[in-house]
């Protein structure tokens, strides 16, 4: 902890950190001080001037003891000219005075002068309402102006379809200039000429080639920069604005709606809440019109009973109609071949309230184990695979600590299209407070370009197993675990596992490694080397790792690598799984795995169990469930006969789209609840109309495993029920006494029962939620030998794939905007393959792959390394599983030329 | 007692021989003063250009919440106001309105006026909500600004 300083602003004296800026003390003090340029999130610049104040220190004699004044206090010597406190440190006995006539003389002037050139447009401008300088001038500014010449102008733009530039009313802060560069790292906009004709653009003044994102609107303090798809649409004053968690990933931020009557007409950040502040990315800011969207669902489906097959299509019902059929079914089947009929699918998109109510409508109602929530998984794994392999519930690190982690590896996934708003924390804190970053993702993705000063190591696609193996290995030719920060040693487990997995690594030499992964040698070193040495660090991966076919070695390799390194022991490190989905930490939480209870209690134990099956009055089974795919394979041989479905889009998202189609073609029964009619609805049985996050409240736990409270901004569609009411629905109409009134309700229950959520209540959880942990761990540390020798499914080309930035599952596909940016899906290639393949713009390649085919237009792409072929998944016009499922070390498909661009077919 | 009878019968009978006050309405109407506050306009530029930009001052700044605007973008080929605002809808609830003046007050562009016609009833409550096509004023009138 830095040491204390006393100043004194306006009279009032408060204690901060020394070093603290001049406007931040205010702000502590409770005095206003007026900025512009200055933003949390960026270095002081002092561009605007705005936040002049008067400034006097002590006055020292050559003793450098403070020369007292007639009244005994300390004399102050006031600075001759007003400074700018958003670049002003504070000092010991500093007096700061704001409103001075000195001051209010500097404010009036330089609002004087930044209302020189600007336009007095405020009744057609987007900002009107909301602007700071129209505040500012109202409150300190002139009520008449000086100035009869022609103001300068410039052009109005659209900078893309997001941007629009009105350089007219640009005050030249920088600010977006320096957020674009700085936090995104893209570094689109810059200033074009000087001085008062200073006008900000892209640098070649075409359309912005960018992320998109909108930030740059955000911070904006007038109206120079507006969003082009609120453009017009409503003033601050008509909208109701409710602070929600945005649902697009696991990054948990927090977006704020702005609700005209009954549709959302924009988001935006929320400027000092949240993980995230003012921060969205273009998925968060801009995907929010599939609340609106016509084409959802207003009435339950049910398909009528009788002659099988085509014909008999699914028909409205009502709510209650199809509570009785779903409800009658699902006796019947349970009578007739056993609960293990059963399974339930999916919930990494629900609140948690909803997903504990969804696995106890499965365990304690029906009394099935088949659940999971991870239905894109390609190889079984156990419910506590993720906590386990980051630290087992250990306090972990926030994002906010994880920028300023000294060593940061990113493993397998593109941050950029999976978890935008962890990759602008890593950006901002390689920026700003020197975090290194090393990149291990076989294409060369944007946090490994060169300008963030990062290492890439461009592993061999199918070689991740080794490359984490010769990166434990080579920590641990370091020396031991870590200890803990506490001083205490690392769990016994993990020095228990030791002598084994040095003996399983001795093998692992980096010569082995880089042999395998095609990194240098030296480079594995290094990384590890960084990683062990550097005062902290942190292991992110998501689910590139997770939903690859040797999901179960990767974790238990990156477990090892977190113990080796001391990422899961030393102090502010971590090891960090963001995961795909808003929901897909708190799923795992729920026990929406097929050998947890909630809170990771394991089935088979019979003593942590009682507590839930006397809360839930039932007997719970102790023999784990069927995993996901497990859940597929059993559904397609006919084993098991009923699935309920929720929330996703279970066509797309298994991972082989021939078994899925099999498997829902001889359920005897299919359930899906979701927004609209989605593919996989449309084979289900029976329908349930779902709400969207904005109709609904609860609880989210993001990849940090803070609870984050989510709140309703709009009355659910008419027709709609939210998924937490329909459950229940079905558990009354099956005979449970169900009487939950409020998803809060279902939270003190899980605040009582569930482990690591004791004491929490909804009202312990805002403005921001704490982040759970438990000590002792929930799940029992290993250290272990991670192999797995199968080979890829496939031969030819490594398949590639991943999420982009514009399209994110079946939501997305609706949103006009989002699938715009996206533009075409294509398969990309490196020169060299599209060279070898005989490509041309233009061409469309085929794909085989041990499932299937698919045609797709091609492209050029540098990222790519050669042998390979990268495919974007959630795309709308890809459905990758079509190709059949990774085996081993991924999957290899064969890529021809297929004459002319076509859309995707089989 | 008699001179003051006949006082008051002087005035009673005085006003025999002047004009009545009492108006045949609806066979008469009443000339408004100009300051008078009825049903608003919505004004037109010279050139015949909506004078509304839609920017909602007037509704923010209405006490009884009584006007409704809907902003969108002019199509620069054939545009409804000068600039690139206007708005798409705009209504006034009259069974809310006041008759404050408060919209004419705010409005920066010199749009929205109340007017002297104050015959508003009507038999139906929907009718009361008066859209843009019934509150602005003809092409013929472009220019035309109410004196106050
Ligand atoms: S939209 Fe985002 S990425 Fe694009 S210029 Fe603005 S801040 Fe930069
Ligand atoms: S466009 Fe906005 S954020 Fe950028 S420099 Fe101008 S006023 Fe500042
Ligand atoms: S006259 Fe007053 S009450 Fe009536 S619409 Fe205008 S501001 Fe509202
Ligand atoms: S009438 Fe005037 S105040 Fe009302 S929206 Fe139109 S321009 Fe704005
Ligand atoms: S806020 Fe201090 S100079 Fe802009």
């Amino acid at each position: 902890m830095s040491a204390k300083v006393r100043v004194t602003i306006n009279g009032r004296t408060v204690e901060v950190p020394a070093g603290t800026l001049v406007t931040d003390a205010a702000r502590a003090a409770e005095v206003h001080i007026p900025v512009f340029c200055s933003h949390a999130k960026l270095p002081p610049l002092g561009a605007c001037r705005i936040c002049l104040v008067e400034i006097g220190l002590p006055r020292k004699d050559r003793d450098g003891k403070p020369v007292l004044g007639a009244d005994g206090g300390p004399e102050i010597a006031w600075n001759p000219k007003p400074q700018t406190g958003c670049t002003t440190p504070v000092s010991e006995g500093m007096v700061v005075a704001t409103d001075s006539p000195v001051a209010v003389k500097a404010r009036k002037g330089t609002m004087e002068f930044l209302l020189v050139n600007h336009p007095l447009d405020c009744p057609v401008c987007d900002e009107g309402g909301e602007c700071q300088l129209q505040d500012l001038a109202f409150a300190f500014g002139a009520d008449f102006s000086r100035m009869s010449d022609a103001k300068r102008t410039f052009v109005s733009e659209n900078l893309g379809p997001v941007v629009k530039k009105e350089a007219n009313r640009c005050i030249v802060c920088m600010r977006c200039v320096r957020y674009c560069d700085e936090i995104m790292g893209e570094d689109a906009l810059t200033p074009h000429r000087r001085g008062v004709r200073t006008e900000i653009s892209s640098f070649d003044r075409q359309p912005l080639d960018c992320e998109q994102c909108g930030n740059c609107v955000e911070v904006c303090p007038v109206g120079a920069l507006t969003a082009l798809p609120y453009r017009f649409k409503a003033r601050p004053w008509d909208l109701r604005q409710h602070i929600t968690i945005c649902p697009w990933c696991s990054n948990g931020c927090s977006v704020r709606l702005g609700v005209r009557g009954t549709e959302i007409l924009r988001a935006r950040g929320t400027e000092r809440r949240g993980v995230n502040q003012e921060y969205l990315c273009v998925r968060g800011r801009f995907g929010y019109g599939f609340v609106n969207d016509a084409a959802r669902l207003t009435g339950a489906l049910v398909r009528p009973p009788g002659a099988a097959g085509a014909g008999n299509a699914l028909e409205p019902a009502s709510f209650e109609e199809a509570v009785a059929h779903a409800a009658a079914r699902l006796r019947e089947i349970a009578a007739r071949d056993g609960a293990d009929a059963i399974a339930f699918l999916g919930g990494e998109k629900l609140g948690l309230e909803e997903q504990y109510l969804f696995q106890k409508l499965a365990r304690a109602v029906l009394g099935t184990n088949h659940v999971d929530s991870r239905t894109r998984l390609v190889a079984p794994l156990p419910g506590t695979a993720f906590l386990k392999a980051t630290g087992g519930g250990r306090p972990s690190i926030s994002l906010d600590e994880l920028g300023r982690t000294k060593e940061v590896l990113v493993l397998g996934d593109d941050l950029q299209g999976e978890s935008p708003f962890l990759q602008a924390v890593l950006l901002r804190g390689q920026h700003q407070q020197g975090v290194h970053l090393t990149v291990a993702h076989p294409r060369r993705v944007k946090l490994a370009r060169a300008r963030f000063g990062g290492v890439w190591l461009g592993l061999a696609p199918g070689s991740e197993l080794a490359l984490l193996n010769g990166l434990t290995r080579a920590a641990l030719d370091l020396g031991d675990p870590l200890p803990a920060p506490s001083g205490g040693p690392p769990p016994a487990e993990v020095a228990a596992g030791l002598p084994a997995l040095r003996t399983a690594l001795a093998a692992w030499t980096p010569e082995r490694a880089a042999q395998a992964t095609g990194v240098p040698a030296a480079a594995i070193v290094a990384a590890a080397r960084r990683l062990r040495e550097a005062p902290s660090r942190a292991i992110v991966f998501g689910r590139a790792y997770a939903e690859h076919a040797q999901a179960a070695a990767l974790l238990q390799a990156v477990e090892n690598l977190g113990w080796a390194t001391g990422a899961l022991t030393a102090g502010r490190s971590c090891v960090l799984y963001a995961g795909p989905h808003s929901g897909t930490q708190g799923a795992l939480d729920m026990g929406l795995a097929p050998d947890v209870l909630p809170g990771y209690v394991p089935l088979a134990d019979a003593a942590a169990r009682a507590p839930f099956e006397k809360q839930w009055n039932a007997k719970l089974g102790a023999a784990p469930g069927l995993t996901a795919p497990e859940i597929l394979a059993a559904a397609a041989a006919g084993r098991v006969k009923a699935l309920w479905i929720v929330g996703d889009e279970w066509v797309r998202s298994a991972p082989d789209r021939a078994l899925v189609e099999q498997a829902l073609a001889r359920a005897e029964l299919v359930i899906v609840s979701d927004l609209f009619l989605t593919e996989t609805a449309r084979r289900a049985h029976v329908v349930f109309p779902a709400v969207s996050f904005a109709e609904k409240e609860g609880v989210l736990v993001d990849c940090e495993r803070r609870l984050q409270r989510t709140a309703r901004a709009l009355a659910p569609r008419r027709g709609a029920k939210s998924d937490g009411e329909i459950f229940q629905a079905v558990a009354r109409a099956l005979g449970a006494a169900w009487s939950y009134r409020t998803n809060e309700d279902v939270f003190r229950e899980i605040a009582r029962l569930v482990p690591g959520y004791e004491g929490l209540s909804w009202a312990t959880l805002l403005p921001l939620g704490p982040q759970w942990a438990s000590e002792p761990a929930r799940v029992a540390a290993s250290l272990r030998p991670a192999a797995d020798e199968r080979p890829a499914a496939g031969e030819g080309l490594w398949l590639l794939s991943g999420g982009v930035l514009f399209q994110q599952g079946s939501l997305g596909h609706r949103i006009e905007l989002l699938t715009r940016l996206a533009g075409a899906a294509c398969a990309r290639f490196h020169p060299d393959e599209w060279k070898r393949l005989g490509l041309t713009a233009g061409d469309a390649v085929l794909l085989e792959g041990p499932g299937g085919s698919l045609t797709l237009p091609v492209a050029v792409d540098e990222s790519v390394p050669p042998g390979a072929v990268f495919v974007p998944y959630a795309h709308r016009d890809v459905e990758l599983n079509r190709l059949g499922s990774p085996g081993g070390a991924g999957l290899r498909v064969k890529a021809s030329k297929a004459g002319i661009a076509q859309r995707t077919g089989v | 007692m008699i001179k003051e009878l006949a006082t008051g019968l002087g005035v009673t009978l005085g006003q025999f021989f002047k004009k009545p006050v009492t108006l045949q309405y609806p066979n008469e109407k009443l000339v408004m003063f100009p300051r008078f506050r009825g049903l608003h306009i919505l004004a037109r530029h010279e050139d015949g250009l909506e004078r509304c930009v839609g920017c909602e001052l007037c509704a923010v700044a209405c006490p009884a919440d009584a006007i409704f605007v809907k902003a969108a973008e002019n199509d620069p080929d054939r545009p409804s106001s000068h600039g690139e605002r206007y708005a798409e809808r705009y209504e006034i609830n009259m069974l809310r309105c006041i008759f404050c003046g408060m919209c004419e007050e705010a409005c920066p562009e010199d749009a929205i006026f109340l007017e002297k016609d104050y015959e508003l009833a009507d038999y139906r409550r929907e009718a009361f909500i008066y859209t843009k096509d019934e509150l602005l004023v003809g092409e013929e009138k472009a220019g035309y600004l109410p004196v106050r």
